[in-house]
């Protein structure tokens, strides 16, 4: 008990003396002597910003360029609905529109917090669903630098935690935290996440591969405040320290709210998605 | 309902009169492809001479398109689908298709259809036994993939419990064959049109307006995906009579087709357990087949009577993907697949005993680099085929698809391996799509 007192002492003492700390510290957030706690209190504090968003459709761009500089695009557009029940993941429909030769397929993805997501992909051409495995994490989505477990929901529960430090980022302070994912068949060993303490949003994500090397480093920007509630960041561009490969996902049109049902995520509405 | 940023996607405001003006979001988008096929044994007429009216290559252009109507909020649907193609050499592969063209209702967990439409049942790779909505476009490619549009009143409704969809199926389409002189592969005889025959005893127009229905019931229970389905109606695959007569300019034996009234009862399941996929497809068909003529070397032909048969096949095996091999980004799949049909060597196709193994190899490039190669080994003749395809985009627009087939070993008294020992092909494809 003392000792705890002794180190909160001390970092309010480091706080008071630093310029950088014009922030306040966000009350009930565990302290720098929790590392565990304090990390996962603050994944917890950035999944209640998102909490009762009910549903979004929104359209994506995404930029693929490799180390000569050579471009290729996509464009995909995501409808989610929140899952009501928070101890289970949300749902998403993923429908292709370019390139041309894979419009119309599409991807159902019903999210779950440790148990295998469940995935049903529609080929247009042969009008077929197909229930595919979920085991794919850590290959590449669309031939991009994104692996499908940087896109799959980021449930709390799907990590473990543990905070590094606070620094300056940008402007703002940003709260360092390693997660490790619990999940199976991820592609990495862990990754260290910047999340801002005024919004807690995450600014930057640093993924570290299977043997713990340095791989990619994503950085968010362009965020906008929707419902005066809910961070949305409009431009992501990760960038792959090994290949040299880059992709920048742009985000665009988000719309909250706008009546999605259960009934638009099944296998029937799949075969609809155009 | 998001809007739908196809090439040409664009609201149109019409104003009807004096009613309110609504809007309707247009898609617009389709593709035309190069085809050369080429085959690199010369064919054999049915005395076994070279058959010098084969072509061994032959050149086709094919397009589709796509043109879909929406009301705003997504509840009502025009799609229109046309096809075309055109062949160099072969007159019956020349030919144009309607593969959809339906009105489409849909309210919350109710879909209603009307029109043309495509419908695919099951779960394997192989072999396609429950799908039986369409009738297979035969001249189009050998593997079955392709499938004519079919006229349907169709009603789904999706819940917690599953979903259930019923069609009514007015038309019937027969099966297409390749032109007797010169199409390619050669099966080794002719289909004569002029002469089909249906169980019913109807003949022509009469013949094609059936009144066939179908139920499916589908449902996922965690990791289990089932379907059960219900067919009654006209076989979409004709038992061939011998007719006892041949073609006067190249010997071919003509065969008449019998379409037979059947019933089939469909079970698909798939279960997902991590990177394992196991499939199975049982069916269950009873119909009426025309009996063995002693006059026609054993073969059955229309003067006989027909005899109530009742037929089991079934089909699955394993998919395995090792994701992300070797760190490298790229996935190959295995699939081993067993293919049955109770009468073994005696059933009309060449699945009676069969094994299919596959790799899948894809870049997950921007390309979308893959490639699929195939192995079908008989059994009971050790008749063994293989297949390749491999397809690669091209720039943002071009996808160039490259498919191969070879009949690697023909066991003794194979008839189906024996009668495309010559027939190897080679396919390339070069498509735009838009």
């Amino acid at each position: 008990m003392s000792f705890n007192f002794k180190l909160t002492h001390l970092s309010l003492a480091a706080a008071l003396l630093l310029p950088m700390a014009a922030w306040a510290e966000r009350p009930g957030l565990p302290g720098p002597d929790q590392p565990e706690a304090r990390g996962k209190a603050i994944a917890e504090i950035t999944d209640a910003t998102n909490l009762g968003f009910g549903d979004t459709t929104s359209e994506m761009e995404m930029i693929l360029t490799n180390a000569n500089g050579d471009v290729s695009e996509r464009r995909l557009r995501f409808n989610t609905l929140e899952n009501k029940d928070v101890t289970d993941g949300d749902w998403s429909m993923m429908i292709f529109d370019e390139p041309a030769d894979v419009a119309g397929t599409a991807m159902l993805t019903y999210a779950h917090i440790l148990d295998p997501d469940e995935q049903w992909m529609y080929l247009p051409a042969l009008k077929r669903v197909k229930r595919i495995s979920s085991v794919n994490k850590s290959g590449p989505f669309m031939g991009s630098e994104f692996a499908f477990e940087d896109f799959s929901s980021q449930e709390v529960g799907k990590y473990s935690y543990k905070w590094l430090r606070d620094e300056p980022c940008g402007e703002l302070t940003c709260h360092v935290v390693e997660r490790r994912p619990l999940y199976q068949y991820s592609g990495y060993t862990r990754t260290v996440a910047w999340t801002d303490s005024t919004d807690y949003q995450s600014r930057k994500v640093v993924y570290y591969d299977r043997k713990d090397a340095l791989l990619k480093t994503l950085t968010f920007g362009d965020y906008q405040l929707y419902l005066d509630k809910y961070w949305r960041a409009h431009e992501l561009f990760m960038e792959n320290h090994v290949t040299k490969k880059t992709t920048t996902l742009r985000w665009e049109d988000y719309a909250f709210q706008t009546g999605l049902t259960a009934e638009d995520f099944t296998q029937n509405s799949l075969k609809r998605a155009r | 309902m998001p809007h739908h940023p196809r090439l040409i996607s664009t609201t149109l405001a019409l104003a009807l009169c004096a009613t309110p003006a609504f809007a309707l979001d247009i898609d617009f988008e389709g593709n035309v492809e190069l085809e050369l096929r080429h085959f690199p044994r010369e064919s054999k007429t049915a005395a076994g001479a070279l058959d010098p009216q084969r072509e061994q290559d032959f050149t086709a252009l094919a397009g589709e398109l796509e043109l879909g109507l929406f009301s705003p909020s997504g509840a009502h649907a025009v799609i229109l689908k046309p096809f075309a193609r055109i062949d160099q050499h072969d007159h019956e592969r020349s030919h144009a298709d309607l593969r959809e063209a339906k009105y489409r209702y849909v309210n919350g967990p109710l879909e209603v259809s009307i029109g043309a439409d495509k419908v695919f049942w099951g779960v394997t790779e192989f072999l396609h036994l429950v799908d039986i909505i369409n009738q297979t476009d035969n001249v189009e490619s050998v593997d079955g993939e392709q499938k004519l549009g079919q006229i349907m009143l169709r009603a789904s409704y999706a819940s917690r419990y599953g979903t259930l969809t019923a069609f009514h199926l007015p038309h019937f389409r027969i099966r297409q064959y390749t032109d007797p002189v010169s199409g390619r592969p050669n099966a080794g005889f002719t289909v004569d049109d002029s002469t089909t025959h249906f169980e019913t005893g109807e003949t022509g127009a009469a013949a094609r307006r059936v009144s066939d229905y179908a139920l499916r019931y589908q449902n996922s229970f965690g990791p289990f995906d089932v379907g059960l389905s219900w067919f009654d109606g006209t076989a979409r695959e004709p038992q061939l009579l011998a007719t006892g007569q041949t073609r006067a300019d190249n010997g071919l034996p003509i065969v008449q087709a019998y379409y037979a009234e059947l019933t089939q009862a469909g079970l698909d399941a798939q279960a997902t357990l991590g990177p394992w996929l196991l499939k199975l497809e049982v069916t269950n068909t009873t119909e009426n087949r025309k009996l063995p003529d002693p006059l026609a070397g054993g073969r059955p032909t229309l003067r006989m009577d027909v005899e109530e048969v009742e037929i089991t096949r079934a089909t699955g095996g394993i998919e395995y993907t090792f994701y992300n091999l070797f760190n490298s980004g790229t996935d190959l799949g295995l699939v081993a697949e067993y293919m049955y049909d109770e009468r073994e060597e005696d059933a009309p196709h060449p699945f009676g005993n069969d094994f299919g193994l596959g790799l899948r190899w894809t870049a997950n490039d921007p390309q979308s680099t893959a490639i699929l190669i195939g192995g079908l080994i008989d059994h009971n003749t050790d008749s063994t085929s293989v297949s390749l395809e491999a397809e690669r985009r091209i720039g943002r627009n071009f996808k160039a698809i490259l498919e191969a087939r070879f009949q690697d070993k023909v066991g003794e008294g194979d008839t189906f391996a024996a009668a495309v020992a010559d027939e190897d092909s080679v396919r390339f494809r070069l498509a735009y799509y838009f």
